[in-house]
């Protein structure tokens, strides 16, 4: 059986078992989601969520020895990723760099406005100013909202697996959920207008 | 609300596939490397001992507080401190001399050595610093100086001899209380005195209390040293190493200059000995000249 077929819990039991390779296969399935996921808790900053990244997988590879295949190793991936997120939020001063998002996303919005605007087709600046107003939407959003919906959009994860992660009940999820979607509600409007 | 439930929301169904469709960021390449890299080192260190830890290069080094080495500093110069502290407290090595732990007299006597060398040695340089700064006391001074040796003798004292009840006390016992009692009375006065004097009479004077050698602690302690001393020229003499007995005789005096002529802690037999070969190296010296 290749590499490629087997499940994500069955390569973290090869690689903690000596075969290297599975880890490949394993970061190459889930980098992008967890990069992801990690740069949207992080109001897009780059360059602190590729550090808080790397750390999360040098975690998970240090602590690959103590992998039980009775865990889903999506859950305890992304169940790494939300403490080390809570540690960093902890070391941080949040407010400091709410007031900082704020500056970036207008300087970003504006820059990609002057940009986009004389340069490309109207559809394609109107799609471009749709995704950084959903990811400007997201990022506005409480933490634990954000987190809820993130998990669910790049994890993939279940109510139960969210609430596994993020250490609350199934029902708690599901309320951060609903009121997060409410609260991006109004900028679907415009988004079902050009869909 | 069930998680299909919100799959099947039109809204969310909108927002998810337009987040979808723009997310497309990807760690940068240079991380990927960093991490692939660990996780195979880690897995090359297992193969042979099971470690927890990747020891690559980009294995990141824990970062050590620095209070940690502080802490060490601290509690380095701390006990260095009480060390020292502890050794030039004149009360502390002979508080713990006590003579009944030793059954042989040998192992007192040494006991008793170790106790006093660092002492001796301090003394000796203070006397050699304040000599070469303090002007001689004038007389009034000495006198002044006298008088405040004459009146501690008298004050009482801090610890009361064992034995001081005991109807027959033995030669090293009684040797043991003088100690005791001098050290014990210097402790007190050791530093209060002096201060004392120099708010009445100036530096000069409080220096020479502070390192005259008749103040108690430091007789008591060269008396004990003295003691010694004679006790391994009175060794040489029984095994009749003469010539090892006649250099320790010059050195004996050396350290021990007679006083007004006399030297009442020497043997008689040792005194003679002494006599004997001076005027033989004086009758030498004057042969030769």
């Amino acid at each position: 059986m290749k590499l490629n077929d087997l499940s994500d819990e069955d390569l973290m039991l090869s690689y903690r078992d000596g075969t290297a390779a599975a880890f490949d296969v394993l970061y190459a399935r889930h980098k992008g989601g967890l990069y992801r996921y990690v740069l949207r808790q992080l109001n897009n900053r780059q360059e602190i969520a590729a550090e808080l990244f790397q750390d999360v997988w040098m975690k998970l590879i240090n602590a690959r020895l103590s992998y039980q295949a009775s865990a889903k190793f999506t859950t305890w991936l992304y169940h790494l990723a939300h403490n080390r997120l809570v540690d960093y939020w902890r070391s941080e001063k949040h407010r400091k760099h709410q007031v900082e998002y704020e500056e970036s996303t207008e300087a970003q919005l504006a820059d990609s406005y002057i940009e986009n605007h004389y340069s490309e087709p109207h559809n394609e600046l109107q799609q471009k100013q749709m995704h950084q107003q959903i990811k400007q939407a997201i990022a506005e959003l409480p933490e634990e909202q954000r987190s809820a919906i993130l998990l669910k959009e790049e994890a993939a994860l279940s109510l139960a697996e969210i609430a596994e992660v993020t250490g609350v009940n199934r029902e708690t999820v599901k309320s951060r959920l609903r009121y997060g979607i409410k609260r991006l509600r109004g900028i679907l409007h415009p988004l079902r207008s050009v869909s | 609300m069930s998680s299909n439930e919100f799959d099947k929301d039109k809204n969310f169904h909108i927002l998810h596939e337009k987040y979808q469709a723009e997310s497309t960021e990807l760690p940068p390449g240079s991380i990927d490397e960093n991490i692939l890299q660990a996780a195979h080192r880690a897995v090359e260190v297992q193969g042979g001992v099971e470690k927890s830890q990747p020891s690559g290069v980009f294995h990141r080094v824990k970062k050590h507080p620095w209070y940690h080495p502080m802490s060490y500093v601290a509690i380095i110069v701390i006990s260095l401190s009480v060390v020292m502290k502890l050794a030039f407290e004149p009360g502390f090595v002979e508080s713990e001399f006590n003579g009944d732990d030793f059954s042989d007299k040998a192992q007192m006597q040494e006991a008793e050595e170790v106790a006093i060398k660092p002492q001796n040695r301090i003394s000796q340089e203070q006397k050699k610093i304040a000599k070469a700064v303090a002007p001689k006391a004038t007389k009034t001074q000495q006198q002044t100086t006298a008088s405040w040796f004459k009146a501690k003798e008298k004050k009482p004292m801090l610890m009361k001899p064992k034995a001081a009840s005991a109807p027959d006390v033995s030669a090293s016992q009684q040797r043991e209380q003088k100690i005791e009692s001098a050290v014990s009375g210097a402790a007190m006065s050791k530093f209060a005195e002096p201060m004392r004097a120099m708010s009445q009479t100036g530096p000069e004077v409080a220096a020479d209390i502070f390192l005259d050698e008749s103040e108690p602690s430091v007789l008591a302690r060269q008396k004990i040293s003295q003691k010694n001393q004679i006790h391994k020229l009175m060794k040489l003499l029984e095994s009749r190493q003469f010539e090892k007995l006649k250099l320790a005789l010059q050195q004996y005096r050396k350290d021990y200059p007679l006083k007004n002529g006399v030297d009442n802690e020497l043997p008689q037999v040792l005194s003679d000995l002494e006599t004997k070969w001076q005027t033989e190296n004086t009758a030498k010296s004057l042969n030769n000249d």
